[in-house]
């Protein structure tokens, strides 16, 4: 079933594709699965909806900023192993205690992300946050916490209508931006599982 | 208001799960046509022919047509909808359903007493879903329920296809970015996968994305490799999409020979396009961005070619469909 290297597992139940992540145990200890529900995170539901490229690997530095619930932080932490790292932004971080693998960088303290040590740390930069007017500049600030080759995933919420000309351009002008070496790979309507919802997915290519 | 109670939330979650898990019971949805559709599953014929794909080729239109033959009886859920041109009857069933749903699948087809193998003048039934050509488990599948199955394949300029696939998928909304910037985008993942297939999310059911595999759903050879080796030559007839268009009659006698019913002479060859779909135009394709796309399939069609015995020639023609509907 889980022909590659990648940690995520589909299986069949009656006909319904179900995805799943073995939940990390110590030795001696049999494995549980956790099953990714599409309706609770929003990775899940992109990947029900034909996410292609899935860049989340074990060894992976990833920089997660999401305020929603903590389903999506746990499916990460499934994924990485003693190499990987997250280093997570969130607005009440500080209930979140005694986590292995995961840095809680202080959101008054945001700055220091993007001092000249930080440069090229991550190898994928998850972002969820509503559109903005400043979303472009928001995307190029993190574009320099990025490593090369690496992806940058931002989930927009909120989004007015999809088909909306205006945010449109706000997305080509992302993808578009001569200042920004960051190409479009994908974008994915995470319809059925959230409302006025979308993901897409940028790498960047010096 | 009144507020639930946990309980009753949960009472609530639990209905509504199991309303979900068995849709013929689900009083929102119950009919008495399904009921005795359902009842009568068992008197009920499998389809004599499938059209597999591909879609934006015409297969809606191709299929209205063949019903309009005395001999073909059409599924339960195609529903034409006269004033609107629109027409809808996939099934999608080979692609989602398990084996132990065959009653479910039967229940769509006509009761069809007078049916034969042989005799001419005998009903037949069909149904057309434009997906199953993509899906990689779809050709066993009808293989292991149907093996003497009748094929049709409607082809179209994969250029003229991808475009096509594109402006409906934009006006669906799940596509937001221009034509050059998807397929730029479905370029450098096909290239990621190359090179770094660990990268892959490996969903079995990606082909079905339409509006994720808009360049590789027109590379047809990819697809029609695995159908020929499951079925054989004889049982898939391959039709141009041009050719539907400018000469419909010739191509439809084609197909009721394949078929095996006595030629006929339908009398509405009006477009007719999907459930959904408006008749609007949109614009006509860059010619830097066609070149490049002619380019890109080139090796494709000529691998098609040889694969078909056919001789497609869409390296320097457009496709007829000159009006640009989505």
């Amino acid at each position: 079933m889980n022909k590659n290297n990648s940690k995520i597992i589909w299986k069949d139940y009656n006909g319904k594709k179900k995805l799943f992540t073995i939940i990390p145990k110590p030795e001696n200890q049999k494995n549980q699965y956790r099953n990714w529900n599409p309706f609770y995170s929003k990775l899940a539901a992109a990947l029900f909806n034909g996410l292609e490229i899935f860049p989340l690997k074990p060894d992976s530095k990833i920089f997660y900023s999401d305020n929603s619930s903590n389903t999506t932080l746990n499916h990460l932490l499934d994924i990485i192993d003693s190499k990987g790292m997250i280093y997570l932004q969130k607005n009440n971080a500080a209930k979140i205690k005694n986590l292995k693998n995961v840095v809680i960088i202080d959101q008054e303290k945001n700055s220091t992300l993007f001092n000249h040590d930080r440069k090229e740390t991550f190898d994928v930069i998850y972002l969820d946050m509503t559109i903005s007017e400043n979303l472009q500049t928001q995307i190029l600030n993190h574009e320099m916490t990025l490593k090369n080759l690496g992806f940058l995933i931002i989930i927009l919420n909120s989004i007015p209508k999809i088909n909306d000309s205006s945010f449109r351009n706000q997305i080509n002008d992302v993808i578009t931006n001569s200042s920004s070496s960051l190409q479009f790979i994908q974008e994915i309507n995470l319809s059925g599982f959230f409302k006025n919802c979308m993901m897409v997915i940028l790498q960047k290519t010096e | 208001m009144v507020s639930l109670t946990s309980s009753e939330n949960s009472l609530k979650q639990q209905i509504k799960s199991w309303l979900l898990e068995n849709p013929q019971l689900n009083p929102y949805r119950f009919s008495f046509e399904k009921l005795y559709r359902k009842l009568t599953s068992r008197l009920r014929s499998l389809p004599d022919f499938i059209i597999i794909g591909a879609g934006r080729a015409g297969t809606t239109a191709l299929y209205s047509y063949l019903i309009q033959h005395p001999s073909i009886v059409a599924a339960s859920n195609y529903n034409k909808l006269g004033t609107a041109g629109t027409a809808s009857a996939d099934l999608h069933f080979f692609e989602y359903m398990t084996s132990n749903n065959v009653q479910w699948y039967k229940s769509h087809f006509p009761i069809l007493f007078s049916k034969s193998n042989n005799h001419k003048n005998s009903l037949i039934t069909g149904e057309f879903t434009t997906t199953y050509m993509h899906h990689p488990d779809v050709p066993q599948r009808i293989f292991n329920l149907l093996p003497k199955i009748k094929l049709i394949v409607v082809l179209r300029n994969p250029v003229d296809k991808a475009y096509s696939t594109y402006y409906q998928q934009f006006r669906f909304g799940e596509i937001t970015t221009s034509f050059e910037d998807t397929i730029d985008a479905e370029l450098r993942r096909i290239n990621l996968n190359k090179d770094f297939p660990e990268l892959n999310s490996n969903n079995p059911n990606f082909e079905n994305f339409v509006a994720h595999n808009i360049i590789r759903h027109a590379i047809y050879a990819d697809y029609l490799e695995t159908w020929l080796e499951i079925f054989n030559r004889e049982q898939i007839l391959i039709l141009n999409s041009d050719d539907l268009k400018q000469s419909t009659k010739e191509t439809l006698h084609q197909v009721f020979n394949f078929l095996n019913v006595s030629n006929y002479d339908i009398a509405d060859t009006s477009p007719v396009r999907p459930v959904g779909v408006l008749a609007k135009k949109y614009p006509s394709i860059s010619k830097s961005t066609r070149e490049k796309l002619i380019e890109f399939y080139k090796p494709h069609n000529q691998r098609l070619n040889k694969l078909l015995g056919t001789n497609f020639d869409w390296e320097r023609t457009e496709s007829v469909f000159s009006s640009h509907h989505t």
